[in-house]
């Protein structure tokens, strides 16, 4: 610790404000718990330690410039997660730290051989996070220069430990490629791969590189090893920002229309989980999820048809740009086929009016534009299937 | 066919769902939103690279798990750099899976909690110092609670409080005992309030004494706070909660003094000329105790107390005299006090035999009308 402390003398704002921010914790704690004075002193001592470690150590924060609002917004933020943990107590605190845990891993962590379930998960996510709290135990002595026995013993320094233990597991470890990743996620991969012990070190050295001093001696290349190895490389399919942005209109979609059910399904669709799991986690019979599975493809299409038109169709390639995705020869004959009005719309549309003015334009409603405008698509879509399924013959030559 | 929406759909889900990659690690953005799971922070990250301070000072109270150093430390050390690795924001954006999609993430990461919460709720995780759950609180208490015989016999009656939430045994013990201590002293109201909760909360005698003041103006046995007296005891403690538990300190500061008055007051049996018969009942344990105190000022002033007992015991009371009745069965026994003094308090000691258990201490007040 010796170290940070010089480094502290070099700026003289952080120990003026170290005590100020002691004062701040620990009128708080005294005011807000139940806990003995010596106690608050303790805690309050700890948090204002961390928070001027983080604000020597940090060049982001050193280069704000800002060092003061820095350390108070800090030292705030570590007072209300430990407030909070305190104030939910001893069983209702560990239940929300676990239930947490265990939903940021879950997916993280799968059964070996055999294919997954709820319950096979929930096992596992159990044994995981028992070490994890002996890791976040041991990483919390060891950051708070506190002794190799050290344990919570009253209700306050419980919450203390939760707290950390929450922040602990969301740190994040840099990963080639600009990218990181939460400390538990890899953690919990290690895990599930049943890794050899020594990847498991490394993380957690890699982990500690983050909050202890720089000068640590460990085998920085090991573990640049590691990462490379523990990412995949990531292709970057051209229409990924497509499918992200239509999954996140259908998520909006199924929202407006409370399909919050349908929603729900989605969510855990796009995790990969098998059908059985789905069903337990929604506490839904094979029947019942049968049945949700049909609604949401119901609503599905309307969404593809109605309003969200044109996402879809890019996919199909088959937005106004393309013709609808028609050929030449179709998209003639699909001119003749429709209305003189549906014509005309279908001109403003690729004048890129909307449908108000459109509805102005032709002389009707934006609801009738909404209906014909679906209908259009419809009888391409029709056109287009047609050609594709190979029901009729082909006219393109 | 011609038209086949399910195959239609079908397709369109399949490329919804289609997996772009086998990495399973997240971006920036896809993997921040994996946090507390109930706000939705689409951007922070990307912003926090820019003006870091700026966004500390942001609207978000909770900061996610905004920490600085966690991005930096490593990549010194790994490229032996003194530069902070220019992050960009939108790099490998595109490499998400739609299941990372921070609305999808927040989504699945919510419903996924709550479900997993009804698991854990019934069996709690044991930290690995932990043999069984411990309550851990208060952190105080347990020098003074915790090797006294708790009144078991006699706080039966205390379940039965008016007060909005009810409170632990272990803290009602607590008040009893200390209710028991304080009752034939020569304190205030207010002062006695505070002195009988102040062990539970060591160190916030300030903060007592304001609750104990809007604890007092508060009607009592009404039940339910007053909405006007009351009314800044309800702002300082807003709601009271489901349960002590989920109180904040403020208001199990606030519970614990309103029970500590109802004891106070159940404890105290005031008669006076007008009103000179009274009738007092208590759950035991062993049954249901019953007193009745008859107060006569005058010609030969008398305090006469006939008890009830569910189980054989004795009764006392204390003045100048002191008068004491037994008996080994369930029933009635009686005494009395002669030349009792208005406004003076008289100790009624109750006993029950075969039980270890101290007495319980009533104090009969005359008083002058």
């Amino acid at each position: 610790m010796l170290g940070s402390w010089l480094a502290v003398d070099h700026h003289g704002e952080i120990c003026r404000d170290v005590e100020a921010i002691f004062q701040l914790l620990f009128n708080e704690l005294r005011l807000s718990t139940g806990a003995s004075e010596q106690n608050c002193t303790d805690v309050a001592e700890r948090l204002a330690q961390e928070v001027k470690r983080i604000c020597t150590e940090s060049k982001r924060i050193q280069a704000s410039g800002e060092v003061e609002t820095w350390a108070m917004t800090l030292a705030r933020h570590r007072l209300t997660q430990c407030l909070t943990y305190y104030k939910l107590g001893s069983r209702r605190g560990r239940v929300e730290l676990h239930s947490n845990l265990s939903a940021v891993i879950y997916r993280y962590i799968s059964p070996p051989q055999a294919q997954s379930s709820y319950q096979a998960r929930l096992t596992l996510i159990e044994d995981f996070l028992q070490g994890f709290y002996m890791e976040a135990l041991n990483a919390f002595r060891r950051e708070t220069q506190m002794p190799k026995a050290y344990c919570p013993k009253s209700l306050l320094e419980l919450a203390e430990y939760m707290a950390f233990t929450e922040r602990y597991a969301k740190r994040r470890i840099p990963l080639p490629g600009h990218r990181n990743q939460q400390l538990i996620i890899l953690r919990a991969q290690t895990f599930s791969q049943q890794q050899p012990l020594e990847t498991y070190v490394d993380i957690e050295q890699a982990a500690e590189g983050a909050s202890q001093e720089t000068d640590q001696a460990w085998n920085a290349a090991s573990v640049q090893q590691l990462r490379e190895q523990m990412v995949a490389q990531a292709p970057e399919p051209a229409d990924d920002s497509l499918r992200h942005a239509v999954v996140t209109e259908l998520m909006a979609y199924l929202e407006e229309r409370q399909q919050s059910d349908c929603a729900d399904y989605f969510a855990l669709r796009l995790q990969d989980l098998p059908a059985h799991e789905i069903e337990t986690i929604l506490g839904l019979t094979p029947r019942q999820r049968d049945y949700l599975q049909q609604r949401f493809k119901y609503h599905l299409i309307r969404f593809a048809l109605s309003h969200h038109w044109e996402l879809v169709h890019q996919w199909l390639e088959a937005d106004l740009e393309h013709n609808l995705g028609l050929t030449p020869q179709q998209w003639e004959a699909f001119q003749t086929q429709i209305s003189s009005q549906q014509l005309r719309i279908l001109q403003l549309k690729q004048q890129q009016l909307n449908n108000l003015a459109i509805a102005q334009d032709v002389g009707c409603t934006v609801t009738q534009i909404q209906k014909q405008w679906s209908q259009l698509l419809e009888q391409a879509w029709e056109i287009r299937n047609s050609l594709v399924s190979g029901a009729s013959p082909s006219t393109d030559e | 066919m011609t038209k086949n929406p399910e195959s239609f759909s079908e397709e369109l889900l399949a490329w919804l769902l289609q997996d772009s990659n086998s990495a399973e690690f997240s971006t920036e953005t896809g993997a921040n939103s994996i946090n507390s799971g109930n706000q939705a922070q689409v951007e922070p990250l990307a912003s926090h690279q820019a003006t870091p301070a700026a966004n500390y000072q942001s609207s978000n109270p909770e900061l996610a798990d905004l920490d600085p150093l966690d991005s930096e430390g490593i990549d010194f050390a790994l490229t032996n750099s003194s530069e902070v690795p220019a992050f960009s924001p939108h790099s490998g954006s595109q490499s998400l899976k739609p299941g990372e999609i921070p609305t999808v993430q927040d989504r699945f990461h919510a419903l996924l909690k709550r479900r997993l919460q009804t698991e854990i709720q019934r069996h709690p995780p044991l930290f690995p110092w932990e043999s069984e759950i411990y309550a851990y609180e208060p952190d105080q208490v347990d020098s003074t609670v915790v090797g006294q015989v708790p009144r078991q016999l006699w706080a039966a009656q205390l379940r039965n409080l008016s007060v909005p939430v009810a409170l632990p045994e272990a803290v009602l013990a607590q008040l009893l005992d200390q209710c028991q201590d304080l009752l034939q002293t020569s304190l205030r109201e207010g002062a006695k309030l505070v002195r009988a909760v102040e062990t539970l909360f060591p160190g916030h005698s300030q903060t007592l004494n304001d609750l104990a003041g809007m604890v007092l103006v508060s009607p009592a046995r009404s039940g339910t706070l007053d909405a006007q007296t009351g009314a800044s005891l309800l702002e300082a403690s807003t709601k009271f909660p489901d349960s002590y538990e989920a109180a904040t300190p403020k208001q199990q500061m606030a519970l614990s003094l309103l029970a500590a008055r109802e004891i106070l007051s159940s404890l105290t049996l005031s008669v006076s000329a007008s009103q000179s018969c009274l009738e007092r009942q208590w759950l035991t344990a062993a049954g249901l105790l019953t007193l009745e105190i008859r107060y006569q000022p005058q010609a030969e002033p008398r305090l006469r107390v006939q008890g009830r007992l569910p189980c054989g015991g004795s009764l006392k009371v204390q003045g100048r005299s002191e008068s004491t009745a037994s008996r080994s069965q369930p029933g009635c026994l009686s005494v009395e006090l002669f030349d009792p003094q208005p406004n003076q308090t008289y100790p009624l000691t109750v006993e029950f035999h075969d039980q270890a258990q101290e007495p319980l201490v009533f104090v009969i007040q005359p008083l002058s009308d």
